[in-house]
């Protein structure tokens, strides 16, 4: 296989808050390959939109990118090694914050928010934006940009384009400035869009539109998208190669029919379980047990055995990591004991505490308690 | 029905498990668009004479809807945003008053009622809000806001309040120790069962859900929902369950009703409408929900464009406007391609989705080069040459005048009944295709 | 132990905001303990806090004196024992209202020498005018001082609050009303809205606070009203009257004690301006009468000998500074600590 477009390694982000240190990214890897649109799935609090934000180098403080090495077609975006006294720092190989901003950011790389009342300046017009966005990325004239500006409105399919330039944000409504966004991050021909739960807040026939518009424009320009979300149904429709991260972890990677039909990751198959279909009447549905528990205190070992129905001893102690696990062509890692890949006597190890094993049962009284 | 749900609602009145509870008829909400001294003033430059207007306009949110709750049914309420269905639920609760029509609950009329006799009513008919973190005083203990609609009746006394109240919590999955906590202290989930618990906590015949699980992660909605199933059972609760996400619907509904953009469209057993959906709206809501399932046929955004505004809604049905089903005006005798072909262009016209004027390309683009005989082809020809001459805003005016408004579905509201392919229940869709 | 966590509210993104919160303690977040251990936190709100502490005590301590002790020598109970206003200061010291006849007028405070003589330890910080001790002066100005900016401003709350509320929740043409007189009261000049009460009613300290009072309702009516507004369509309102809770519960329970926080920061604020405007006041010869010791009275009397005696004006001014400064900072610690942590 050629060389990935983007490749992520052992990325590890670190909160240094009042409270303690959190390690909202703690080592995660994957890549994305030109064309190629990969999903980051998992529930709020599982580190992924820091993870991408991560990738742009916009982690805030008191966030900050303590280990890894994220590559962007052969550029290194920024790589971090630990010094001798323990202290992390950017290597010589880490490209300057000036060329970062002025040739990646919106250029090669773009994102798109899951806000669009954030990206957007209220008091500006729509097309005045989209139009400075392209003057100054793309090096045209002003008038040449707003033709450019108006025909990208027009090819994401905002209707009367020339008459809805002139228009502000508020007068646009939610799917429609969610294209607009899309026409910016379009706009510089970016080969990368890091696209961050775009379309949770919309209705489920906007949604529905947007996801087309990205699949029909991604077939145009073959841009590469990586796409957050903690809707399993839109992984389903659009994304070519999945990842499922839990509390900072990536725990499964797979192709999206390997994920979806070959589940190896107790996590990946407790989540499918737990959600109600639209296309199949589920009488019974299978929750979770607990709640996610809180970065800056993850369980020792395997992060999910405190939830998990297939939880045993070993996993108590094993923190493992994302391996190879599959038998097809396509590589399918999953960070589980249970496989064979893994040395750890998980087959020989007795099962946690029997409340685990009914871990799907969760009855009137035995809900969400604190302990 | 379990034994403590029978003995909790015997007594009570006569109204028997599966009877009507709530009848909604022909409830109608208005807001105006502007309030105060002067609203009822506009200010209109075209206008011949005086660019000063009078009368109101009006945001028509609801209009005109009906149904009926069948008592310990869950009667599950979807629609995109904007369809009324939030405005719905607080007319029927009183929250705001209705402009037009009633509410029966357990045969009185609530549009009827009003100050104390109100009040008392509400015992009966709580309300679950979509915003955990909102719906709750964060400046009140937890028992304190699971106590204070007993207080609110005077039921009990307090210490009876606070014993019921920490019996509640229990019920509903938290620990009743946490009886002096405040809201913050505890997680979204959590704080929608505290929501239950002081719905519960007036023994109410009827619970209105407004969006309850929307702001929960997915795993914690599956917990909530199946904890409020379990108290429907044991408590004997009729539940109108608002919601936007189809799939939760599905789970948790006995019949489904479907709202666009303030009208009712279709009302159907479960079963039935997610198997035999027969309007349109609700065909396209379930064909654009993504499913988790990579192998599934994936037919996604059928519906284009946004919903018009509701404050000069569509004439006869107001889904119209989007419909990939409008019904031919029956002058024109059109094959039905003809007829797709003169609705995609009409569409792409009004939303000026193309820059090429040349007469040719766009008849070559839109009609294969042939354009549809008879009178359609004169307006469409009409259309392409005004087009032709820049003049986009009359080639819409002539198509919408032509095609849009001569449709039977722009000019009378349709109300049909469907014969139901499962079970027996009464399957009503607001659409014209069922007019035989 | 396991601490609470919170779930995120949003489905989709998390940003650090969740991560911090998942770690704050079960604590409540609310009440007064919380919200004075916030303000013990921050240095300067702290020591506004302990001046302000320090300031009402003498004020009580003072008022105790000159009231009550008047009140019991009238009953010439105590006669035997010479009890009579300010008997507190005439045992341990000398009269504020009544020169000694071996005082000295406007000695300079310890230390320093001036035309009049030289200060001794015998009158601290010096003497007015009529030979009177200052630092004694200055103490049971405190309790004019305190009492006033205090009782004025609670009158202003109180008031602006019952207005507020009623009409930021009801809205409609009782909102009208209300606020187009609330409106007329703020556009006249404030100082003149008080001369003007003064001069209706009568000439002493008991109007001129009810004066302040009244003219300071329009502030605290307008800013209730708005924190109303947007409280009474929270969610939780609307819960509470889905569940048939009666209005003025609701008012008093819920919208209330929720549009509270930036009210009560205005107030502290606004004690400190009630001070300057009843020294005003009294500089002007409508508020205090003397021989009753009040600051602004006595930076009135200075005026006469300031290249005289600098040290007189001086220190009635010092106290009017340090004990508005003290309301300002505390009013702003209270800000920090109620606003963002809670409305959250």
């Amino acid at each position: 296989m050629s060389d990935p477009l983007l490749r992520v390694d052992d990325l590890q982000v670190q909160f240094f808050t009042e409270d303690g240190v959190v390690r909202a990214v703690d080592g995660i890897s994957f890549d994305v390959h030109e064309g190629e649109l990969v999903g980051l799935v998992g529930e709020s609090g599982a580190g992924k939109s820091v993870a991408v934000s991560a990738i742009m180098r916009l982690v805030e403080s008191p966030g900050k990118i303590v280990g890894g090495r994220i590559e962007f077609d052969g550029e290194t975006l920024i790589e971090v090694e630990t010094g001798p006294d323990g202290d992390p720092y950017r290597t010589e190989a880490t490209i300057p914050d000036g060329e970062l901003r002025e040739r990646i950011r919106g250029r090669e790389i773009a994102i798109i928010f899951q806000d669009p009342m954030e990206s957007l300046n209220p008091v500006f017009t729509v097309g005045g934006q989209l139009r400075e966005f392209i003057e100054l990325n793309r090096d045209l004239s002003e008038r040449e940009a707003r033709e450019e500006a108006v025909s990208m409105l027009r090819e994401v399919g905002i209707p009367e384009p020339e008459a809805r330039y002139g228009d502000y944000p508020h007068q646009f409504s939610g799917g429609m400035r969610q294209r607009v966004l899309i026409a910016m991050a379009l706009a510089c021909e970016p080969s990368l869009i890091i696209a961050d739960e775009p379309t949770t807040a919309l209705d489920v026939t906007v949604e529905a539109q947007i996801l087309d518009l990205v699949e029909d424009l991604q077939d145009r320009y073959g841009t590469s998208f990586v796409w957050v979300t903690h809707d399993m149904g839109v992984v389903a429709e659009i994304c070519d190669r999945v990842n499922v991260m839990y509390l900072g972890e990536i725990v499964e990677q797979a192709p999206v029919d390997d994920l979806f039909y070959e589940t190896k990751h107790p996590y990946t198959t407790a989540l499918l379980e737990s959600v109600p279909r639209p296309d199949q009447t589920v009488e019974e549905l299978n929750p979770i047990k607990g709640v996610m528990p809180e970065a800056i205190d993850p369980p020792a070992g395997c992060r999910f055995h405190t939830r998990c129905p297939a939880a045993r001893e070993a996993c108590t102690t094993t923190n493992p990591d994302c391996r190879e696990v599959g038998d097809g062509d396509q590589p399918h890692r999953a960070a589980c004991i249970k496989h064979d890949a893994f040395e750890a006597a998980y087959n020989g190890s007795p099962p946690l505490d029997a409340a685990a094993q009914q871990g799907f049962d969760v009855s009137l009284s035995g809900g969400e308690t604190d302990d | 029905m379990t034994e403590r749900a029978a003995a909790a609602t015997e007594g009570v009145d006569s109204v028997g498990f599966g009877d009507p509870l709530v009848e909604i008829q022909n409830v109608s909400k208005y807001f105006p668009t502007d309030e105060g001294l002067f609203s009822w003033l506009s200010v209109n430059r075209d206008a011949d004479g005086l660019p000063v207007e009078t009368g109101r306009e009006w945001v028509k949110a609801v209009e005109d809807v009906s149904f009926t709750i069948r008592k310990g049914e869950t009667l599950g309420l979807v629609g995109e945003s904007g369809c009324g269905k939030s405005t719905l639920a607080r007319t029927i609760l009183r929250l705001l008053e209705p402009t037009e029509g009633s509410i029966y609950f357990k045969g009185r009329d609530l549009a009827d009622l009003s100050g104390e006799k109100l009040r008392n009513t509400r015992k009966d008919v709580q309300m679950i809000f979509q915003d955990p973190q909102s719906s709750l005083d964060p400046r009140m203990k937890v028992g304190k806001i699971v106590e204070e609609p007993m207080q609110a009746h005077g039921l009990l006394d307090a210490e009876g309040r606070a014993a019921r109240a920490q019996e509640l919590l229990e019920k509903v999955g938290l620990d009743p120790q946490h009886y002096n906590r405040y809201p913050h202290a505890f997680s979204g989930g959590q704080r929608q069962r505290i929501n239950l618990a002081r719905a519960l906590s007036v023994n109410p015949d009827f619970v209105v859900c407004d969006e309850p699980v929307s702001a929960l992660d997915v795993s914690i909605q599956a917990q909530v929902l199946n904890t409020m199933r379990d108290l429907q059972e044991e408590f004997g609760l009729t539940y109108l369950f608002i919601a936007h996400d189809l799939s939760v619907i599905r789970h948790i509904s006995d019949r489904v009703a479907v709202m666009y953009l303030g009208q009712l469209v279709e009302l159907a057993d479960k079963r039935e409408l997610f198997e035999n959906p027969s309007h349109p709206y609700t065909q396209a809501l379930l064909d654009s929900i993504p499913v988790p399932d990579p192998r599934a046929d994936g037919r996604r955004g059928v519906l284009e464009g946004d919903v018009p505004s509701p404050i000069q809604p569509p004439s006869g049905c107001r889904f119209r406007t989007r419909c990939p089903k409008l019904i031919a005006p029956a002058e024109y005798d059109l094959s039905d391609e003809a007829w797709d072909r003169v609705r995609a262009f009409m569409r792409h016209v009004k939303r000026r989705d193309f820059t090429e004027t040349d007469p040719e390309a766009v008849r070559r683009r839109y009609f294969d080069g042939h354009v549809p005989g008879g009178s359609a082809g004169d307006v469409v020809s009409a259309a392409i040459d005004d087009i032709a001459a820049d003049d986009w805003d009359d080639a819409t005016e002539r198509l919408q005048e032509a095609f849009a408004e001569q449709s039977v579905c722009a000019r009378e509201e349709p109300d049909y009944e469907v014969d139901p392919e499962y079970g027996t229940d009464r399957h009503t869709a607001a659409c014209h295709l069922h007019r035989e | 132990m396991a601490t609470s966590h919170s779930d995120s509210e949003t489905i989709g993104s998390e940003s650090v905001e969740n991560v911090e919160q998942s770690s704050e303690s079960v604590e409540a977040r609310v009440g007064w303990r919380y919200t004075l251990a916030q303000v013990r936190e921050d240095p300067t709100a702290f020591g506004g806090f302990l001046v302000i502490v320090a300031a009402t005590v003498v004020a009580i301590v003072t008022t105790i004196d000159a009231v009550v002790f008047e009140f019991l020598a009238q009953y010439q109970v105590f006669a035997q024992f010479g009890v009579e206003k300010y008997w507190l200061a005439k045992t341990v010291w000398m009269s504020p209202i009544q020169e000694s006849a071996d005082t000295t007028a406007l000695l300079p405070p310890v230390g320093i020498e001036n035309a009049y003589g030289q200060g001794t330890w015998a009158h601290p910080l010096g003497t007015d005018d009529r030979g009177r001790d200052i630092l004694l002066r200055l103490v049971y100005g405190t309790r004019i001082a305190i009492m006033v900016g205090v009782l004025a401003t609670a009158i202003g709350l109180v008031g602006g609050m019952l207005v507020g509320a009623v009409s930021g929740y009801y809205g409609g043409w009782v909102d009208d009303v209300l606020m187009r007189l609330a409106e007329t009261l703020y556009a006249i000049p404030f100082l003149v809205l008080v001369l003007a009460f003064i001069a209706a009613f009568g000439r002493s300290i008991t109007f001129a606070m009810i004066g302040v009072g009244v003219a300071s309702i329009p502030k605290f009516a307008r800013l209730i009203r708005s924190r109303v507004v947007s409280v009474r369509e929270d969610e939780y309102v609307e819960a509470a009257k889905a569940a048939g809770v009666r209005d003025r519960n609701i008012i008093l329970r819920h919208v209330i004690p929720n549009s509270f926080a930036p009210v009560l920061v205005q107030a502290t604020l606004q004690v400190g301006t009630a001070i300057i405007i009843i020294a005003g006041l009294s500089f002007l010869g409508f508020g205090i009468q003397p021989p009753t010791p009040s600051w602004g009275q006595m930076l009135s009397v200075s005026r006469d000998h300031m290249i005289a005696d600098p040290w007189f004006s001086i220190w009635p001014g010092l106290c009017i500074l340090v004990t508005v400064v003290a309301f300002n900072m505390f009013g702003d610690g209270l800000r920090d600590a109620l606003d963002p942590r809670l409305d959250n």
